[in-house]
């Protein structure tokens, strides 16, 4: 991957391209790619909608390699919904055929003086732009479907919905499955709006005749990733658990712990969990059958397969596996508790290229604001369908649960930096609290994802018995999770590295193998950090504050049941999270 | 209090995940620690409790201790393989992360030990797959009206997995089965699966 695709949108007489090496940014992918661009090249201050902002598709360093789990890719920009610079990651085909193309960033810039909608094609022989107004207002499913049709059944999709182009914060950008479906999002942070506003409605990718990235040191880099790939299948969560069940099996589990959030954050269980649990949800998949229903990757490469693929009652297929957050933030977010009705919701959410957790968070605002009772599923069903209809209301629920709080004069807003909480009540959990608070992209909980930090020894030690040690742990996780965004794999190869030394070390080897480097666990640790420090300068140069990194004032003082507590940690700790 | 004996075919019982996760209750000497009723009473192997049940919670909050943690009267044992995700793994039994969670850990209490106890297991993941067998076998309380009715209106594929039943001791037709009406408060259920793999 030597070369950086840069769009420029505003360019006479329509989008003109340039092809450039990388320059100041060899050596980064993924999150340390778009985060480098977008800290380097966009205004801080300027409009998230505007010319000065630039959307960044990158996938990771590894992408296009024959390395497990690398088909990740990264989306950064500056974020309509929280003002401050956006990584957001994916899943889907692009990555790796963007990889194998060369590509290691393709950057939107510029802003079109006309309202023309364009399709930008990429492959082995160079780049075309073309105009197709025929594409306006389509749904991604429409969307993948007619370029499948003009450019074959073998492409790879990017592309935005109805609310992209309404430029909705809420709004996502699809990445197409190993099916061409438009399954996988790029969802936080309102992405999909600014790739709307650069007027590009779909990129579509062909790798046809372009092999895998070769590796610097091939026998080294296979033996590591034969290792690897054993690591993660012996590990009961990457190897059986995930598997099995996907990320929904933790429903009943969050639910028992009282950290699940339930009716917008009233409670912290749910009484229908286990109707809408991952193990209810498997046996329904494996009883209606169907191809990958249980047991699915989101891409190629992907070893662990915690996704599936959801038929309807009659056998027709509907969505992929809706995963954890999205049955959460449909389901027990918003007191629902049927699967196909959430199922049919996140169909909806894909198609309109929306993000599932915004946009459950911002229904059970509106419900809490008396807009629909809590549980009542069909009324959830419409509220997301007014977002693709455009309507007034549909405007207001999809620029997020901030937004429609205000709208709907809802005091209970689950929101950080303006971004939505995901599935984890911060006040029975409060070391995610932390990380919620700090983290430079808004309420975000794969910013702090479990990796190896007694491994890492990043910061030393905690100890579990002062109270500085969630803000510590919060600090090292946080780092890793930058690093790993980074390199394009998935975060969930986290569990093995987690309890299995042989098995991060087999990751560092790929990275050697791959590169030519000698990286260390160190050096991850720099690279985590380097990453996090120009995130947070972005945001500061933006206007953000130590009084940004707080959570929403309610949570210190309305005690969550079934345990009654409140949100404890002192800002004083929050502010020392980021003291290195 | 009304029986339901099943036989049924061989991986039968995941069909019943929604029972396990929501929680059915077991008679036990309760007042002990957790390993005391888990193991001592219920047929749990203590390898199995301690290195594959990962996650644990007693009452709602997670447990690191099993051998410290006193089970009360009416106490809800969760029991879970390991969990993905930074907050599934902080609430892993004795893990790193733990202090993550705050105040929420559970803490020995004093208790009495009471022979004639109930106790309320939920089982959660793998752990439900391979614990409700013997869970089954032995026999488990489900309570309440609502949740007796989950037998209610299911579908053709979920009852022709029943090989024979007995309500109250006598043999039912399954057809029979399908059409009643599960208004019960209360109902002992046992399933025995057959050793035979189901049919396709
Ligand atoms: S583990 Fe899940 S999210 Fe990760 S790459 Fe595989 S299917 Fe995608």
């Amino acid at each position: 991957m030597d070369k950086i695709l840069r769009i420029n949108t505003g360019a006479d007489g329509g989008p003109s391209f340039t092809i450039d090496g990388l320059g100041d940014y060899a050596g980064h992918g993924g999150r340390g790619m778009t985060s480098s661009i977008i800290a380097k090249e966009v205004p801080p201050d300027c409009h998230p909608l505007g010319a000065d902002n630039k959307l960044v598709i990158a996938p990771g360093l590894l992408s296009g390699s024959l390395a497990a789990m690398s088909g990740r890719i990264s989306v950064g920009c500056k974020s309509p919904l929280t003002g401050g610079i956006k990584e957001s990651n994916a899943g889907g085909q692009p990555s790796q055929m963007l990889g194998r193309l060369g590509y290691a960033a393709i950057v939107l810039e510029g802003q079109p003086s006309d309202d023309a909608l364009y399709k930008v094609f990429i492959n082995k022989d160079g780049v075309k732009i073309e105009a197709d107004n025929g594409l306006k207002m389509l749904g991604n499913y429409d969307v993948v479907d007619k370029m499948k049709a003009e450019y074959g059944e073998k492409v790879g999709c990017i592309s935005i919905g109805q609310a992209g182009e309404m430029k909705l914060a809420g709004a996502s950008v699809a990445f197409s499955d190993m099916e061409q479906r438009p399954t996988r999002h790029a969802g936080r942070g309102g992405s999909g709006a600014v790739m709307g506003s650069k007027g590009i409605k779909v990129i579509v990718v062909d790798d046809t005749d372009c092999p895998a990235r070769a590796p610097k040191n091939p026998d080294a880099f296979k033996e590591a990733n034969k290792a690897f790939v054993q690591g993660l299948r012996k590990h009961p969560v990457t190897g059986e658990g995930l598997p099995t069940y996907g990320t929904n099996v933790l429903t009943n589990v969050i639910s028992e712990a009282g950290a699940y959030p339930t009716n917008n954050f009233q409670k912290g269980s749910f009484d229908g969990a286990s109707n809408i649990s991952g193990e209810t949800q498997a046996e329904l998949e494996i009883e209606r059958g169907g191809k990958g229903a249980n047991t699915h990757g989101c891409h190629r490469g992907c070893v662990i397969r915690c996704s599936g693929t959801f038929y309807d009652k009659n056998g027709r297929f509907l969505t992929k596996q809706p995963e954890y957050e999205t049955v959460w933030a449909h389901g027990g977010n918003c007191g629902i508790d049927d699967l196909d009705a959430i199922a049919q919701i996140d169909r909806l959410d894909d198609d309109f290229g929306l993000d599932t957790i915004e946009m459950g968070a911002a229904i059970a605002v509106a419900m809490e604001g008396g807009l629909a009772e809590f549980g009542d599923a069909d009324a959830a069903i419409n509220l997301v369908k007014e977002v693709g209809k455009g309507s007034p209301l549909g405007r207001i629920l999809g620029s997020g649960s901030e937004v429609t709080g205000k709208v709907f004069g809802v005091e209970r807003v689950p929101t950080v930096k303006g971004q939505a909480m995901p599935a984890y009540d911060p006040r029975a959990v409060m070391g995610i609290g932390v990380t919620y608070a700090t983290t430079p992209m808004g309420a975000d909980h794969t910013a702090g994802y479990a990796i190896a930090t007694n491994i890492l020894k990043v910061g030393g030690d905690v100890d579990p018995l002062k109270p500085e040690g969630q803000v510590e742990l919060s600090r090292n996780l946080q780092i890793a999770t930058a690093a790993i965004d980074a390199t394009g794999m998935c975060l969930f190869i986290a569990f093995a590295i987690l309890d299995q030394e042989d098995t991060f070390q087999a990751l560092l080897d790929i990275i050697n193998g791959f590169t030519g480097a000698s990286m260390t666990g160190d050096d991850v640790t720099a690279l985590g950090k380097q990453i996090l420090d120009m995130e947070r300068d972005f945001n500061a140069r933006a206007g953000f504050t130590p009084k940004d990194d707080r959570l929403p004032a309610y949570m210190k003082s309305e005690a969550l049941p079934p345990h009654n507590i409140t949100f404890e940690v002192a800002d004083d700790e929050l502010d020392k999270v980021f003291n290195w | 209090m009304i029986t339901l004996d099943l036989k049924t075919e061989r991986g039968w019982l995941r069909k019943l995940n929604p029972i396990f996760g929501a929680g059915f209750w077991v008679k036990a000497a309760v007042g002990l620690s957790i390993r005391d009723v888990l193991c001592r009473q219920l047929g749990v192997a203590d390898d199995y409790l301690d290195n594959r049940v990962q996650t644990l919670f007693l009452d709602g909050k997670p447990v690191d201790d099993v051998d410290r943690a006193i089970v009360p009267d009416g106490g809800v044992l969760t029991l879970s393989a390991a969990m993905p995700g930074l907050v599934g793994a902080t609430f892993r039994k004795g893990g790193h992360l733990a202090p993550m969670r705050g105040s929420i850990t559970c803490a020995a209490e004093d208790e009495t030990c009471e022979l004639d106890g109930r106790v309320k297991i939920k089982l959660f993941n793998v752990v439900a797959r391979e614990l409700s067998p013997g869970f089954l076998g032995m026999g488990i309380i489900i309570s309440g009206q609502p949740e007796c009715q989950f037998f209610e209106g299911r579908s053709t594929k979920f009852w022709n997995g029943c090989q024979a039943a007995k309500l109250d001791g006598r043999n039912i037709d399954i057809e029979q089965l399908r059409e009643l009406s599960f208004e019960f408060e209360e109902m002992g259920l046992t399933v025995i699966e057959d050793s035979a793999e189901a049919s396709p």
